[in-house]
């Protein structure tokens, strides 16, 4: 049987929407990023909570010409799922080309506009060496004035107050000021270099608190090690495309000061 | 005799979807001018793991002022690991707990292909081999080594 489906292409960027997808509140962001932290949430939250697959989106221009296949079915690299109510979460299995950094992040922004998301939650790692001495990975979070500040003060946690962003959820951020759209960014202490799944649970809990998201990470913790030999090739993917988005950027302090 | 206005429209619109074809194959020679390289690398990666069954661990180093720490993720690899710290780089093999291998050989491509870690790091410092002490913690391997004087 041949179903319906629409299209909407955006900045380079088809969305094909193919499923319910619904009228949720928030989007939440999984791009590839430090420590696939945004990347491990958002597939996490996939499983659990069981969302549906709605919308596929595809740009044979910045994305690998590659059809990822899930139990015998082809799918788009980038998709996003939805419970149709209150959450959607986009994924991505391929990183995106450096020169598709910029187009994806805008797309994104005005896909949720168009269709009616209150707020978009990015949620990305920011490396740090106490990470490796072992410590909890601590919550930062940034956000657009309104619905989404308003989110980020209940989060509890330490706002990000000056610094640099650099890579895709920059992009998000700025185009979201820019279309007056909400946008929360949680930045979670992590590896920079390995995928860091106890800093993806901390970004699920802090993510609980802010906006009612109910997501066991017990399952995550249990199996983190084993999700860092998986996403061993992903991550080092992810590594040679941050080096070329001038990640190393975030690691100096901004011209201006307070 | 006038141009059937659809007609003009329509030919508006192949030439509009020419231009588009023609920027989306430009868009995408840079996809591979950005991608080539390192696809280039991993796939001789995967070579090396579909014919020897290893695979390369990640790595990290950080400068700590008179001490270099060599971070190595062995996720998934068993007790016992042999580790050879050079004055310019470390070498660094441990075999994979066979749940591990299992855990991630759900992939067709994978299955059966992978069993152990190999794999170096040049240092961006000299260091004194003699001083390197280990730690282990949650699949990382951590290498303490003071540099040379």
């Amino acid at each position: 049987m041949i179903g319906k489906f629409y299209e909407e292409e955006i900045d380079g960027f088809l969305f094909r929407e193919y499923g319910d997808l619904g009228r949720p509140k928030y989007l939440i962001l999984g791009l590839p990023d430090v420590g696939l932290v945004g990347s491990i949430a958002a597939m996490h939250i996939v499983r659990e909570r069981k969302l549906k697959d709605a919308v596929g989106v595809e740009s044979y221009a910045f994305l690998p010409p590659v059809a990822v296949v899930v139990d015998g079915k082809p799918l788009h690299p980038m998709r996003i799922y939805s419970d149709g109510e209150d959450f959607a979460v986009l994924i991505t299995d391929v990183p995106v080309a450096p020169p598709g950094v910029a187009p994806l992040g805008s797309a994104i922004v005005e896909y949720a506009r168009r269709r009616g998301f209150e707020v978009i939650i990015s949620v990305t790692g920011v490396g740090s060496p106490a990470r490796l001495k072992g410590g909890e990975p601590r919550v930062y979070w940034l956000a657009t004035p309104g619905p989404a500040e308003e989110i980020g003060s209940r989060l509890n946690a330490e706002k990000f107050e000056n610094g640099i962003i650099a890579g895709p959820y920059a992009v998000v951020l700025k185009e979201s000021v820019r279309r007056r759209m909400g946008n929360l960014l949680l930045l979670v202490e992590s590896y920079v270099d390995f995928p860091d799944p106890e800093a993806a649970a901390a970004a699920l809990q802090a993510l609980g608190k802010a906006v009612g998201l109910e997501v066991s990470v017990e399952k995550l913790l249990e199996e983190a090690e084993h999700l860092r030999l998986r996403l061993r090739q992903f991550m080092k993917e992810t590594r040679e495309a941050l080096n070329r988005l001038g990640k190393p950027l975030e690691y100096r302090t901004p011209l201006v000061y307070t | 005799m006038a141009e059937d206005p659809m007609d003009i429209l329509m030919r508006m619109l192949r030439r509009a979807r020419m231009i588009e074809e023609r920027l989306a194959s430009l868009a995408g020679s840079l996809w591979w001018e950005y991608w080539g390289e390192s696809t280039s690398r991993l796939m001789e990666e995967v070579e090396t793991t579909l014919k020897d069954g290893v695979i390369e661990p990640l790595f990290r180093v950080e400068d700590l002022g008179d001490v270099l720490a060599i971070i190595v993720d062995l996720a998934g690899a068993g007790d016992e690991v042999n580790v050879r710290v050079y004055r310019d780089r470390v070498e660094v093999e441990a075999e994979l707990r066979r749940e591990a291998v299992e855990a991630v050989t759900g992939y067709t491509v994978w299955r059966g292909a992978v069993r152990r870690y190999k794999g170096s790091i040049t240092l961006p410092h000299p260091v004194d081999p003699s001083t390197a002490r280990y730690e282990r913690r949650q699949g990382l391997l951590i290498i303490y080594v003071d540099k040379e004087r």
